[in-house]
């Protein structure tokens, strides 16, 4: 009896031993220790590491809406004035990723004039007669001429257009089947310039260079992957295009924030207007402009 | 109670002696272990030096060139990057030192902690033995309309193979780290873009992953 007693007595010893080393192990393999298997030939650590990683961050980019108005101007050697025959005010949302075009025909009423005359005065004032229209701020004007526009085009190497229409209009020199086209920077300015074919004149031609510069747009995110092509496109445009209220820096970051949103995510909407040689906003537009203005982005 | 008193006396103590040598011996952290850990890591790791490849300069004004000076402080950058952030982690198990003081204090937040997982290594822990292998740097730079200075950055790939037998692992990295001048004119990193794949030989869709090393 005395004998199992013992027995039974270091039994649960040695149990307790082990139990009690085994909540030490625990314990300091919970502090972050190495723990040395009983051979003491290897040590084991288990931990969390993430197979797949990746990061794309960028000091300064903004995490707020913010709108750039994009200006095609129509001074040329000859012509001068600089209008802005191109308006395309683009809300961004970073946070959504998600962004939206809103396509401005050049004949839309502002103040008794059309909107494009405030291009004539300043690329600033061009922006805030746009501002005043939609109701949005605009910090960011980048505005070309025609020769910038070729050049920009003509820089990036072009730009695979899907044209809607036939097209053949003298005045403006273009001459497109209805298809997928790679344009060089003249045949994309002539794309671009192109109203005569169309009824809806100036309307369709708005529509017409927002598909051009999503197309755009889709291309040039493959060459905004990496610092290179980045540095190309931003070099291009400041020797291209005027700049107003932001620097090649500023460019930088709010390209990179741009440009990492899908272009499939991107909502062109030409706004609507009358008819008539001044156009007057049509039905819905206040409606339009009330969603685009809360977050940059239209619908959602 | 009598012979309860017996039987704790002799094994309390003799646990306690037991659980106490176990986290002297284990704690990884200690001086002790890591210099016993230092001259074997020492001997089966292979560094490459970063090595200046391509040089790309865009210029949105007149033609800029980069010189030397700058070209071997973006690779200074970059080689501290994979010092800190790579190396000494799988190396000494923790970040070198003045890894956080790479980047514009603007982004140092988030390099340290958000980002650290794809920055750095500092979650795999110490290795070994590893080889690592790089491509050269890809140095672009771009200037504004009066050709000073905006950016620089430095593109590369990274590979760290693990020497190990016992526990494969290989880490390969696509690095971009684009450089700003900071307030004192010193060039930090402004922006990166950081992928990194881990893989064991079963693959890489293991979220666990074992990092060991030989006893000293």
């Amino acid at each position: 009896m005395r004998r199992l007693r013992r027995i039974l007595l270091w039994s649960t010893a040695a149990f307790s031993a082990f139990v009690v080393t085994l909540a030490g192990m625990f314990a300091a393999w919970l502090g972050g220790a190495h723990i040395p298997i009983a051979s003491g030939a290897t040590y084991l650590r288990v931990e969390k590491i993430s197979p797949l990683a990746s990061v794309d961050r960028t000091e300064g980019a903004p995490s707020a809406p913010f709108f750039i108005l994009l200006v095609g101007n129509d001074s040329r050697p000859g012509v001068g004035g600089a209008r802005g025959d191109a308006l395309h005010l683009l809300g961004v949302n970073p946070a959504r990723h998600e962004a939206t075009m809103l396509d401005i025909p050049r004949d839309t009423c502002w103040n008794g004039d059309k909107i494009n005359a405030g291009n004539t005065v300043s690329p600033r004032k061009q922006a805030d007669d746009v501002s005043g229209l939609v109701g949005v701020p605009i910090s960011y004007v980048i505005d070309v001429d025609f020769a910038g526009f070729v050049g920009l085009v003509d820089g990036v190497g072009g730009v695979t257009v899907n044209v809607p229409t036939p097209m053949h209009d003298y005045n403006s020199g273009a001459y497109f089947s209805p298809g997928t086209l790679h344009m060089n920077g003249t045949q994309a300015l002539a794309f671009s310039r192109d109203r005569h074919d169309f009824p809806q004149s100036d309307i369709i031609r708005t529509h017409n260079q927002g598909l051009l510069l999503l197309d755009a747009m889709r291309q040039l995110r493959a060459q905004m992957q990496n610092a290179a092509g980045e540095f190309k496109l931003l070099a291009l445009l400041g020797r291209h295009a005027q700049l107003d209220g932001i620097g090649i820096r500023d460019l930088y970051k709010l390209g990179r924030v741009a440009f990492s949103i899908d272009p499939n995510q991107v909502k062109n909407i030409t706004i609507p207007v009358t008819n008539g040689q001044c156009l007057g906003l049509g039905a819905g537009a206040g409606a339009l402009f009330a969603d685009f203005r809360d977050d940059g982005i239209v619908g959602g | 109670m009598l012979h309860r008193f017996r039987f704790v006396r002799p094994v309390a103590p003799a646990a306690l002696l037991l659980t106490l040598l176990l986290g002297a011996c284990s704690s990884g952290g200690g001086k002790a272990a890591a210099a016993h850990q230092q001259p074997k890591n020492a001997a089966s790791v292979t560094l490459d030096g970063l090595k200046l490849g391509v040089v790309n300069v865009q210029s949105a004004g007149p033609p800029v060139n980069i010189d030397n000076a700058t070209r071997s402080a973006a690779l200074a950058v970059a080689q501290k990057y994979v010092d800190t952030a790579i190396v000494a982690p799988l190396r000494d198990g923790s970040l070198g030192a003045g890894y956080a003081s790479l980047f514009d204090t603007g982004i140092a937040p988030v390099a340290t902690t958000t980002d650290s997982p794809a920055l750095t290594d500092a979650q795999v822990g110490k290795l070994e033995g590893y080889h690592e292998t790089t491509t050269p740097v890809m140095l672009s730079a771009l200037a504004d309309q009066t050709g000073a200075l905006l950016y620089l950055a430095t593109n590369f790939t990274l590979q760290v193979k693990s020497t190990s037998k016992t526990e494969p692992l290989t880490i390969s990295r696509t690095v971009e780290l684009t450089l700003t001048p900071n307030a004192q004119r010193k060039w930090v990193v402004g922006a990166y873009r950081v992928l990194v794949a881990r893989q064991r030989p079963t693959g890489t869709t293991t979220a666990t992953a074992q990092s060991g090393g030989t006893k000293p």
